[in-house]
């Protein structure tokens, strides 16, 4: 299964075992391919592509969830 | 002095017939010309009399017409009152009405624009606070921003 972890700044090895380890722990029969990617616009924070289903904590996620929040109080 | 008999009959005669030809020939004329006069003068006093009569009864209608025509100018003007008051009154309300109208439509106009300005205040704010917010995030030091990376980490691999 193809995993890509997108980040701003490059990740240590104990976040990418974390990572490896974590998600193995789910889906313990399969075989993970795991890419790195850089992205200095998520300003911080990660996104973890997993298969086709995306996990976002990217800070420029949450900026742009707190900005929708924000014009919704109006 | 002798009475002559004759003489005294002719007399008589005479002055008979004198007086029957006056009788005839002046008194009757003269009394049926004043018969004649009276009833005229009766004819015209009647004529007279009438002529007033009827003029006391054209003065009569005259001033009833006058009183008619008085009382229904007064009712012509004071229903031309009522009208101007009573269209006056409505033209006040209509004023009125359209006056509130005005007010309602430029209360909701500046309604409208306060909170279309207040929204555009409130997204150039959070678009201000948002943007220094990510140049203060941005400008973390390395040791930070991973702490960051491996505090979102958690949350993310929980929901895996």
């Amino acid at each position: 299964m193809k995993i890509t972890v997108t980040t701003a700044e490059k990740l240590n090895a104990n976040q990418l075992k974390t990572i490896k380890s974590a998600i193995s722990k789910k889906h313990p029969k399969l075989k993970l391919d795991i890419h790195e990617k850089l992205d200095e616009n998520l300003i911080g924070g990660l996104q973890i592509m997993i298969g086709s289903k995306m996990y976002d904590a990217s800070v420029k996620n949450k900026l742009a969830e707190i900005k929708t929040q924000l014009i919704k109080l109006n | 002095m002798d009475i002559q008999i004759p003489q005294i009959l002719f007399q008589i005669i005479n002055f008979s017939v004198v007086t029957g030809a006056l009788v005839y020939f002046l008194y009757k004329p003269l009394n049926r010309m004043l018969d004649d006069r009276s009833k005229k003068i009766e004819k015209a006093q009647r004529a007279a009399d009438e002529t007033i009569q009827e003029r006391e009864k054209l003065e009569t209608e005259k001033k009833n017409i006058l009183q008619r025509a008085e009382r229904e100018a007064l009712d012509i003007i004071e229903n031309a009152k009522t009208a101007g008051k009573k269209q006056k009154q409505e033209i006040l309300e209509e004023a009125k009405k359209e006056a509130e109208a005005q007010i309602k439509k430029i209360g909701r106009a500046w309604e409208s624009e306060r909170k279309s300005q207040e929204s555009q205040m409130r997204e150039e704010f959070t678009d201000t606070v948002l943007l220094v917010t990510e140049k203060i995030i941005g400008k973390l030091d390395k040791k930070t921003k991973s702490k960051l990376i491996d505090s979102e980490l958690k949350t993310i691999l929980g929901k895996i």
